[in-house]
């Protein structure tokens, strides 16, 4: 096209241009419509599909893991609100709220004795004892869940990952990753660790095992035994009981 | 005290570390409450009243000595643990040593109401019973302080008198040593 010089070159370009805006705008529009529709009917599906196994997703803790994990694929959180449709549907943000105030309840009790460091399987135990025989069953995965929605009240309530256990923290303190490191080896030690052992597998120096083991210490994370040939640092949180 | 095989050890009993005083303050101090309570708990079992601890020791009673795991508290451990309960008032030191200790794992207050409540049950009230017969009477056979200790027991009677719902009368022999309930 040859290239047209003047006043009127430049109002048609213009023009061209504000007839290709509408024409994309056009289509823009049309496809979020395509895709709000698909998003309503699927939405629809879903909360058909929630009525139909409301019983499934309240009583069995597999089936409501699946249920969790695909409502939050899609950007849904059936426990964002107490009032929504979810929660009036299937009671589920009852049941975390009331599992979260258990946990809290449970993790307070035991503090003083294990530093307010708890295995998430004894957690479990405990839930279940308290919340008694008649209630719903409940997984390691609403516990889970649970916290994590305990967090927005503050950094009070965390989950570390102990190789294959998880240990629940209700106490505000950073624990670094030597912290976590001492945990594991003590994990997989039967729940006890000594200087020695530390050094030999971690190859730190002296310092650094005193400094980690004394955080430890005075969080009471750790009770020492000084009734062996060398002091055994022993992790309550780690005993099964 | 041998009677201890009917009694339940809590599983804190069988961890290595309950030995050994805590050297940090406050997990000591849920330490000395776990010991206050099971110490407590083990001599209402067994009904135990008095312990010498040096005897204890001598011979490895099972409360101080857990051979399973071969751990034991040590003479230090214990006086730090009974200084700790005497100062909960649920025991006394009998002696100046600081050896026999005389521990109550209900307090005389407790003790006290306990008996009041079965003297007006049987219909004792304004009559004189002896010492005696509230510990080995026939009558009180079922009740938690058949023979129980008599420190502990005119403790007991000490506080009803204070609140006036009893008055004892001295007598040579501690036996014979009478007490009348007064209704309120």
């Amino acid at each position: 096209m040859r290239r047209g010089v003047g006043i009127q070159a430049v109002h048609n370009q213009t023009q061209t241009q504000k007839q290709l805006q509408n024409v994309s705008d056009q289509i823009s529009t049309e496809n979020i419509n395509k895709i709000k529709e698909q998003l309503v009917i699927f939405k629809e599906n879903l909360e058909q599909f929630a009525i139909k196994h409301k019983k499934d997703i309240t009583k069995n803790p597999e089936f409501r893991k699946y249920f969790q994990d695909m409502c939050n694929m899609i950007g849904v959180d059936p426990l964002a609100s107490n009032k929504g449709f979810w929660s009036q549907v299937l009671g589920v943000g009852d049941f975390y709220y009331t599992l979260g105030v258990q946990i809290i309840e449970i993790c307070l009790k035991y503090r003083g004795s294990n530093g307010g460091l708890m295995e998430m399987n004894i957690l479990a135990d405990h839930l279940r004892k308290l919340r008694g025989k008649n209630s719903q069953e409940i997984s390691l995965d609403d516990i889970e869940t649970s916290i994590s929605k305990l967090k927005v009240l503050g950094n009070g309530f965390n989950i570390i990952k102990v190789n294959k256990k998880k240990l629940v923290q209700s106490v505000p303190c950073e624990l670094n990753k030597d912290h976590t490191d001492i945990i594991i080896l003590a994990q997989e030690n039967n729940s006890s660790i000594t200087e020695s052992q530390i050094s030999q597998k971690l190859k730190w120096n002296n310092h650094r095992i005193n400094s980690v083991l004394n955080f430890l210490l005075q969080e009471s994370m750790v009770w020492i035994d000084d009734q062996s040939t060398e002091t055994i640092y022993w992790f309550p949180s780690l005993w099964s009981e | 005290m041998n009677s201890s095989e009917s009694f339940q050890f809590p599983l804190y009993y069988n961890k290595e570390p309950f030995f050994t005083i805590q050297p940090i303050i406050n997990t000591r101090k849920i330490q000395l409450q776990m010991w206050q309570d099971l110490i407590l708990a083990y001599s209402r079992s067994n009904k135990i009243y008095e312990l010498d601890l040096n005897e204890s020791i001598k011979t490895n009673l099972n409360l101080f000595n857990n051979e399973k795991i071969n751990r034991k508290l040590s003479r230090d451990s214990l006086k730090i643990i009974f200084d700790d309960i005497i100062e909960n008032g649920y025991a006394e030191w009998i002696d100046k040593e600081k050896n026999r200790v005389l521990i109550m794992w209900r307090k005389p207050e407790e003790w006290a109401s306990l008996i009041y409540k079965w003297v007006s049950d049987c219909g004792f009230l304004n009559t004189v019973l002896t010492i005696w017969e509230i510990q080995n009477g026939d009558d009180s056979k079922k009740q938690d302080f058949h023979q129980l200790n008599t420190t502990i027991l005119l403790k007991s009677l000490k506080v009803l008198e204070k609140q006036s719902k009893a008055q004892t009368f001295s007598s040579d022999d501690e036996g014979n040593l009478g007490v009348k309930f007064f209704s309120i």
